[in-house]
């Protein structure tokens, strides 16, 4: 997409997105609400320190070029504005990935660790990918906190070895004490979860599945989450990452106030298991080694050495959906060749 | 409670509609000679003929090319009750059926039919209820149907012009059209004030013909009236030369525009035989209604080098010896080479929803930006109280379900906070 020409007057660029034609054909194109984003701003570029004064902190800003629009609906608006009737509020919620908690502290029933040789969450697809023995593929069932998410059977991706993907919604600050109430214009109520409906499906840590909420026109499947699924939860504790007065650790990576943590597992489509289309066509292959996944090396060894997989590489995406803010969680469906 | 979303109320959307006109000019080098390296004999790139032969395509480009965009239809057609039919005399025209077939498909669609179901003939000055149903008709015709990309929704009324070269001599070796001696114009004027709205395909108005030298081509002052020694009934008038029909996109223009309005050069026709400039037989011969031309007729086949042709070379090659004698296909290539230029407007209507977003100054102050955070803390804040500033780029439009429907974007950043209000004025176009 091209930059607007930006030289005159404020112009629009309108366009319908391929949603909304798909609605328009459909008949069910009705526009109701807006929202406000600001995807190209970089809030670093706001100088405080501007030795001219106020009116120059937001020159840079200012003068962001910004790009024609988009026609896919999911690549637009990935930040939106905010209302919030309190103008004093200094901190704002992020979410966080749990990650095995902070400084890898974290209580040891939490499963959460990506995969450290791929910073991303392993999902084998089928039984073949996750069988146990020197001359198969999984070289022990030490897994637990290496990122791996077993998702041949439901059974499997319930074990507590099978890896859990956790994000906490947070201030994540040393400025605020975890013990600080949490701002209650900021609580938030329901989470957006998206992933291509094509390679996988949401369920939660027991490996029961969560209802899709809609699926849009490129196949990315909309999970709505409220606060009051089994999915979510309130923050495990209020205590600080240094073992104050013998209190303890936190669970937590959020350093400050916490508000929710939403957990979840991935159910590989079966078609991964059972095909090797959607591998050949949007993944690749690889094969471990000392120094990637196998057996002898550091980080997570998983896996024999020179064994060869077939992989997909993707994301999830988790939404805050009344504060707004999202992270991309990366995930990688595994088969073994 | 932050929220991201604001509910349009009922008076933040409202509904108009406009109309949009681009200006269409199409030169006579595209419509002949730019693609056959400027010899009318060579194979034109840009003109695609079909086998069924029932009209000729131009493209703007080589018509094999993706780039190339179809641009009109040249065909030609007259009516069974024309006296160049060969129903009238029973006698074998050259394609008659198709030529038939023609005519009636596009009166049919365009002047509909009369009460007893037949279909009307093009009718000159757009009075079909005259009294004489043979008078004041176009029955012979030739049509150009321009595409959908160019007329867009309708072409403007009063905006359409074609200049055609109608020097009977051929000089210039190349082209017809490029023989400058004599041309007319022919315009739909004030055809926004004086229009009709008779037809079943919308509304039409009349073309007229005028000459662009001073000396005149066109033979002014020629009146509808009964016939005179050297003169037949009903000859044509330069001001009633063709349809423009806007909605339809179609122009149909009388082919007599081709033909000469001087007595001594009436031409005849005579059917039932091959020869057609000889012995006057009176149950042979035809007399035409007249053209509307201060000279000869034109000679309407292109010519491989100049020629100043004698009068009986010009019968055989008019446009009337064209209609009877040549396939649609050759008789398209006659007025195509005659063009010299067309240019029209077009009209686009558009149907607009215009979306008020109103900001107020406690609305969208604060972003989700992940740039708007460094370790939670707002950047643009140093304390609390600061003032939180945050900066518009897009505009999003969603359904109930949250699904992005539409979305605008800025040309530069808006800022928005607690100090100011924005409405944002999103105009969505159908």
């Amino acid at each position: 997409m091209a930059f607007l020409d930006n030289s005159g007057d404020i112009i629009l660029d309108a366009v319908l997105t391929d949603t909304g034609r798909f609605r328009m054909a459909r008949g069910d194109f009705r526009i109701v609400k807006f929202a406000l984003g600001d995807d190209e701003i970089d809030y670093s570029l706001y100088n405080k320190n501007h030795p001219s004064g106020s009116s120059y902190y937001d020159l840079e800003v200012l003068r962001t070029p910004v790009l024609e629009s988009f026609t896919n609906n999911t690549s637009l608006m990935k930040s939106k504005l905010l209302s919030i009737s309190r103008t004093n509020i200094l901190h704002m919620p992020v979410l966080k990935l749990h990650n095995g908690g902070l400084n890898g502290t974290a209580n040891a029933s939490l499963n959460t660790k990506l995969s450290g040789d791929l910073s991303s969450y392993l999902i084998t697809v089928d039984e073949l990918s996750e069988r146990v023995g020197a001359s198969e593929s999984l070289i022990n069932e030490q897994i637990a906190g290496k990122g791996l998410i077993k998702g041949s059977t439901t059974e499997a991706l319930a074990s507590p070895d099978s890896a859990v993907i956790a994000i906490e919604l947070g201030l994540d600050t040393t400025q605020l004490a975890p013990t600080v109430a949490y701002p209650s214009d900021l609580v938030e109520t329901q989470f957006i979860i998206e992933l291509d409906n094509r390679l996988g499906s949401l369920v939660d840590s027991t490996g029961q599945s969560v209802s899709v909420s809609f699926v849009d026109d490129d196949g990315v499947a909309s999970y709505f989450v409220g606060a009051g699924t089994s999915l979510v939860s309130n923050a495990f504790d209020t205590l600080t990452e240094t073992n104050n007065n013998g209190q303890g650790l936190t669970r937590h990576r959020v350093r400050g106030p916490r508000d929710k943590v939403i957990q979840f597992k991935i159910l590989p489509n079966t078609q991964l298991a059972n095909s090797n289309f959607l591998f050949d066509r949007l993944g690749s292959t690889l094969t471990t080694s000392t120094s990637l996944l196998g057996a002898g090396g550091g980080g997570d060894a998983l896996f024999e050495e020179n064994l060869s997989f077939r992989f997909i590489d993707t994301f999830v995406r988790v939404t805050a959906a009344t504060v707004g803010v999202s992270v991309d969680i990366p995930i990688r469906f595994m088969k073994k060749v | 409670m932050a929220t991201t979303f604001k509910t349009f109320l009922n008076s933040d959307i409202v509904t108009t509609k406009t109309l949009l006109h681009e200006a269409i000019p199409i030169t006579g080098a595209l419509v002949s000679g730019t693609y056959n390296g400027g010899k009318p004999n060579n194979t034109e790139l840009n003109i695609k003929n079909y086998s069924h032969g029932m009209f000729q395509s131009v493209f703007d480009y080589p018509y094999l090319s993706s780039s190339a965009n179809h641009i009109f239809d040249i065909s030609v057609g007259f009516s069974t009750g024309s006296v160049l039919s060969g129903n009238v005399k029973q006698v074998k025209r050259t394609q008659q059926e198709k030529k038939i077939q023609i005519y009636n498909q596009m009166a049919q669609v365009l002047m509909g039919h009369d009460k007893d179901g037949n279909i009307r003939a093009f009718d000159q000055d757009g009075d079909t209820a005259g009294q004489n149903p043979h008078a004041g008709k176009i029955h012979e015709a030739f049509f150009l149907n321009f595409s959908r990309l160019l007329t867009k929704d309708e072409i403007k009324k009063g905006s359409f012009s074609i200049e055609i070269g109608v020097d009977p001599r051929f000089r210039v070796e190349g082209d017809l059209r490029k023989n400058t001696g004599r041309t007319i114009i022919i315009k739909d004027t004030n055809a926004q004030n004086d229009y009709r709205v008779n037809s079943p395909a919308g509304e039409f108005g009349i073309l007229s013909a005028s000459s662009v030298q001073a000396s005149g081509a066109i033979a002014h002052g020629r009146t509808t009236g009964s016939a005179t020694a050297t003169r037949p009934a009903w000859p044509t008038k330069p001001s009633n030369i063709g349809l423009i029909f806007y909605q339809a996109g179609i122009v149909v223009l009388d082919a007599r525009l081709f033909a000469s309005a001087l007595g001594n050069s009436q031409r005849t026709v005579e059917v039932g035989t091959t020869d057609n400039n000889s012995s006057i037989d009176g149950d042979q011969i035809y007399a035409l209604t007249g053209g509307i031309l201060n000279s000869a007729s034109c000679i309407m086949i292109p010519q491989s080098k100049p020629i100043n042709p004698t009068e009986a070379e010009i019968r055989s090659k008019d446009v009337y010896a064209l209609l009877t004698g040549s396939t649609i296909q050759t008789a398209a290539n006659g007025l195509r080479h005659r063009i010299k230029k067309i240019s029209f407007n077009n009209t686009t209507e558009l149907n607009s929803s215009v979306y008020f977003c109103r900001a107020h100054h406690n609305e969208f102050n604060y972003s989700s930006n992940p740039t708007y955070l460094a370790d939670s803390k707002i950047r643009v804040k140093n304390i609390a109280s600061d003032m939180p500033i945050s900066y518009v780029t897009s505009i999003g439009l969603y359904s109930s379900d949250n699904e992005l429907l539409a979305v605008a974007k800025l040309s530069e950043p808006l800022r928005k906070d607690p100090t100011n209000e924005l409405t944002l004025r999103v105009r969505l176009d159908y």
